[in-house]
């Protein structure tokens, strides 16, 4: 329970103490890291304490009408914080850089938010009910809202409009009628792998306004905030819209998926004589590869990296639309491999962006020669995104094809290899741009030194996941004997 | 130990103390004022935790004689509700009296006083005349202090007398009604009466009369336009005051009446009936949503905010599940503070912008304050995300309780509306939240002033009696509400 709480705790923390007025700079980002550090390491007890905690259940607010608000730790919620809290401290070394280097002011606000928003995180991957994951869900978007319009500009205003919009929209539309209608048959009680017990037949709507709701999770009709919610700093960029926010929009599709209605409740359902889960996969393919098309047309190089983000997103559904252990496993490993090749992918846009101001890719002709390093940096997260050898990328991908042969829709193998093509065309165009001879170039700035440290060490940690893929495969294989 | 009386009695016995003292020393009826609803405060409070239900009967007369007070937890529990709220925006508006209405001072604090022990009278009484009496008597206090305030307020607060008038005379042929085929003005002897009569014509015009007459005070949708007006126009503090104890007492009524002596089931088993109150519920918060969205005025907005809440409080009884019934009850208390908030931060706001006691507030205005008082504008966001419903807010435990009561009881037209207006509401707020954080061109048009910590701390003091209410909701539900409506 203390190391739960520490999760919280910490955080909270760090927004008193860095709120303290006329603090210097230096101080707050001292704060900081240090907040961020100590965070990793509670998940980390947390982890060896793992056996010990998992399984019961920490009520936060019960009232009538069996209305409850607990947490609970499991492993696919372990794996997440673990995520999570891992590149947070990564992201706000390379936030130090990126901050000072385009002069900003408010750090305290933003750096303030920014643990908000993670603590928040950690209490979607702590949520032992539906209700508490909406609690969670709500309140991080509004929390990376005011990040998101960092830079109070019009094009902040229409984005972060957008952003709400959408976030907001869906789920009052959809998830809160959906969450109250399973409420009420019976799914009240705590997640369980394979879907809770007593829960009753509902209508398939439900199911599909139930996973639609979370549009955090940028599939297909609901994708087109996460390009424009791209006007954040890169650092809101690369930790949110690469691993907090849209992860939790897909953690909580696992969550209903898996863990709410279970594989058999749903492959039983059919919407209008056609299965529910054929539907479920075509809607998830379409937002594989029709964001891949749009990503190739994009010169701006963080919009064509949201528009990777959207595509990616939906493997991790397809993976929970699959219904096997399997493929949920999949789907589990990829949120990880995917947020650190993701991360680093947004850090180089950053550290291209605080060197020479460039935002679009045709600029970046002779660039590569100047700052070799950003740029095999950049291609060691492409083979991350793209799924191949040397990079976790390789695991999750190769998981997902096979239990996508296993399943009823092999056809699917084919949308995999697609976008995969794509999307290595659409990320090693960077680098190959980049890479041609252009004498002309300039270099405005050096690279600042938390941002070189931070870009370095998560490819550090995203090829040695490459070695260690097993362990966290295992970790996770292990949930299905538990339940 | 106290004697229930004591509550209606001290504020009172003050009202004409603080005029006698008034002649003579003006400058201490603040004083008296604020001393004597301590008192009133510390008296429930100490009763809602030490005393269960307790009748008083006045003068001695017998209880179906004369006239009984009945004090029970949740009467209890809403007095030290609205006495709080009117001390805290007693506190909030002095400067603003001391300001702009010295002269007019001991006016003022008398009729508030008046207004609250009628308030707390309503809240006590058990006999339907006295109802009646207490009910004047609030109306009389708050038609004189809503016309303090701009020219608009001296005709706003008149329709506001026109139409409070005719609902009071509603509220009274009903009362005829009901003693005409029952002989008494009990509301427990009354209640024992009617329950034989199975299907008196009479007792169901006595109902119509007293639905119209109370959806009037209450503000529910056909009859709520004398609201926004009124609240609009009249000074800071009236309208707080009367935003969030008014309409909510009057909430009370209508719950006390209806279950305990018509019975829920007079509502849930008339299908016609039904309907047609689902339907004018789901209307008025459908409007309210609208009516609010279309507003450019804060002040104006969070009055039709008002109409949108009291929809749900009627909501509630409408749907008539134990659940949705408790939801509603709940949502009364927790309103209170709600409105109390958004009005305390009006307060702020115009505080801030003007000099003057009225002035029409904009959207525009809100980054400004933004600027100078982040305390005050962080209260508005967080009372604000209660208004939306956010988890674990006392706005979400009342309006998700009210939701699943709904779709269990297949009132789905009340259901819908309840996410239409969450969906309203949450884009109200979001247009909050832009126009605190971006800049228009209207932005630097105002002279700006300093606010200090005491103006703020009452909104703080009312984000943390939405805490206390969300965290011990439980304990709310089970010692409180539960016992009113069993014994009911």
């Amino acid at each position: 329970m203390i190391y739960l709480s520490l999760l919280f705790i910490i955080p909270i923390a760090q927004i008193i103490f860095i709120n303290i007025p006329k603090l210097s700079k230096a101080n707050i980002e001292f704060i900081t890291i240090c907040s961020t550090i100590f965070t990793f390491i509670s998940a980390v007890l947390l982890a060896n304490n793992f056996y010990a905690i998992s399984g019961k259940e920490f009520v936060l607010l019960e009232t009538i009408g069996n209305l409850r608000f607990s947490l609970f730790l499991d492993k696919a919620g372990l794996v997440f914080i673990l995520l999570a809290s891992f590149l947070w401290i990564f992201a706000s070394l390379f936030s130090f850089g990126y901050m000072n280097s385009t002069g900003e002011k408010d750090l305290h606000k933003f750096y303030s938010f920014f643990a908000l928003s993670i603590m928040l995180t950690f209490g979607i991957a702590l949520s032992a009910n539906l209700l508490t994951f909406y609690l969670f869900y709500e309140s991080l978007s509004l929390a990376t809202f005011p990040l998101v319009t960092h830079y109070r500009n019009d094009d902040a205003k229409a984005g972060g409009r957008k952003y709400l919009t959408y976030l907001f929209g869906s789920s009052l539309i959809l998830s809160l009628p959906a969450l109250v209608i399973i409420y009420l048959n019976g799914g009240n009680s705590s997640f369980a792998l394979g879907g809770i017990e007593s829960l009753e037949l509902m209508p398939s709507l439900v199911v599909i306004c139930a996973i639609f709701g979370f549009s955090k999770s940028a599939l297909f009709p609901f994708h087109s905030w996460l390009p424009n919610a791209m006007v954040a700093p890169t650092p809101v960029s690369s930790l949110l819209h690469a691993v907090a926010v849209v992860k939790a929009g897909v953690f909580g599709i696992i969550r209903v998926v898996g863990f709410v209605f279970g594989f058999d409740y749903i492959n039983s359902m059919s919407f209008f004589g056609i299965s529910l889960s054929l539907i479920l996969v075509i809607i998830a393919s379409i937002s594989v590869l029709y964001p891949s098309l749009v990503a190739l047309s994009a010169n701006n190089l963080k919009r064509r990296l949201a528009f990777s983000t959207i595509s990616q997103l939906a493997y991790i559904s397809i993976g929970a639309f699959l219904l096997s252990k399997v493929s949920i496993i999949a789907a589990l490993l990829h949120i990880v491999m995917h947020a650190l090749s993701k991360i680093i992918l947004f850090f180089v846009a950053g550290g291209i962006y605080v060197t020479t101001g460039i935002k679009y890719i045709s600029d970046l002709k002779g660039m590569g020669r100047k700052s070799p390093f950003l740029f095999i940096a950049f291609i060691i997260g492409s083979f991350g995104v793209v799924g191949l050898p040397i990079s976790g990328g390789f695991y999750s991908k190769f998981l997902l094809l096979s239990s996508t042969i296993n399943s009823n829709y092999p056809i699917l193998i084919w949308v995999f290899l697609l976008s995969s093509v794509f999307s290595s065309i659409y990320l090693f165009q960077v680098p190959f741009i980049a890479f041609q001879k252009n004498n002309d170039f300039q270099v405005n700035k050096k690279l600042p030194f938390s941002i070189f440290i931070s870009i370095l060490l998560v490819c550090i940690a995203s090829v040695l996941i490459f070695f260690f893929a097993d362990q966290v495969y295992y970790f996770l294989m292990g949930f299905n004997e538990e339940f | 130990m106290f004697d229930i009386v004591n509550l209606i009695i001290i504020p009172l016995f003050a009202t004409i103390v603080v005029r006698i003292v008034g002649l003579k020393y003006r400058n201490i009826t603040f004083h008296i004022t604020l001393f004597s609803l301590l008192l009133v405060l510390f008296i429930a409070t100490f009763n809602l935790f030490n005393i269960d239900v307790v009748s008083y009967v006045m003068g001695g007369f017998s209880a179906y004689k004369g006239i009984e007070l009945v004090g029970s937890k949740f009467s209890y529990a809403l007095i030290s509700a609205i006495t709080l709220a009117a001390l805290l925006s007693l506190i909030n508006s002095s400067a603003v009296i001391d300001r702009h209405f010295n002269l007019k001072k001991v006016n003022y604090y008398s009729l508030y006083l008046l207004a609250m022990s009628g308030f707390i009278g309503l809240c006590l009484t058990n006999d339907l005349f006295n109802l009646y009496v207490f009910l004047e008597v609030t109306s009389l206090s708050s038609y004189a202090l809503l016309s303090l305030g701009n020219k608009r307020s001296y005709l706003s607060s008149f329709n506001y007398l026109l139409i409070g008038s005719v609902g009071a005379s509603f509220y009274l042929l009903s009362i005829g009604y009901l003693y005409s085929i029952t002989g008494s003005l009990n509301f427990t002897e009354v209640s024992n009466i009617i329950i034989n009569l199975d299907s008196s014509i009479i007792k169901n015009i006595a109902f119509a009369f007293f639905i119209v007459g109370i959806f009037i005070k209450m503000a529910v949708f056909p009859f709520h336009f004398w609201l926004p007006n009124s609240y609009h126009y009249a000074i800071n503090p009236v309208s707080s005051l009367f935003a969030s104890v008014g309409t909510k007492v009057s909430a009370f009524i209508f719950i006390k009446i209806l279950l305990g002596i018509y019975g829920i089931t007079f509502i849930t088993q008339n299908y016609d009936l039904h309907l047609l109150l689902e339907i004018l519920v789901s209307l008025a918060i459908i409007f309210g949503g609208c009516f609010a969205l279309i507003q450019n005025r804060i002040k104006r907005l969070i009055t039709y905010i008002i109409v949108i809440e009291i929809g749900y409080i009627v909501a509630g009884m409408i749907i008539g599940t134990d659940l949705s019934i408790k939801a509603s009850m709940y949502h009364i208390i927790s309103d209170v503070f709600i409105t109390l908030g958004l009005f305390l931060f009006v307060t702020i706001l115009s505080f801030i912008v003007s000099d003057k006691h009225t002035v029409n507030l904009n959207y525009s205005q809100l980054y400004q304050c933004f600027k100078k008082s982040k305390l005050a504008s962080w209260g508005f966001i967080i009372i604000m995300l209660v208004v939306i419903g956010l988890p674990p807010t006392p706005g979400f435990i009342s309006k998700w309780l009210l939701l699943t009561s709904a779709y269990s009881a297949e009132s789905y037209i009340i259901f819908g509306s309840l996410i239409f207006s969450s969906i309203v509401t949450v884009v109200i707020f979001f247009r909050i939240l832009e126009s605190m954080l971006f800049k228009t061109e209207f932005s630097n048009e105002l002279t700006v002033r300093k606010v200090n910590f005491s103006m703020v701390l009452p909104l703080y003091v009312v984000i943390f009696i939405l805490a206390i209410l969300s965290i011990y909701s439980n304990e709310l539900f089970e010692n409180v509400i539960n016992p009113f409506i069993e014994r009911i």
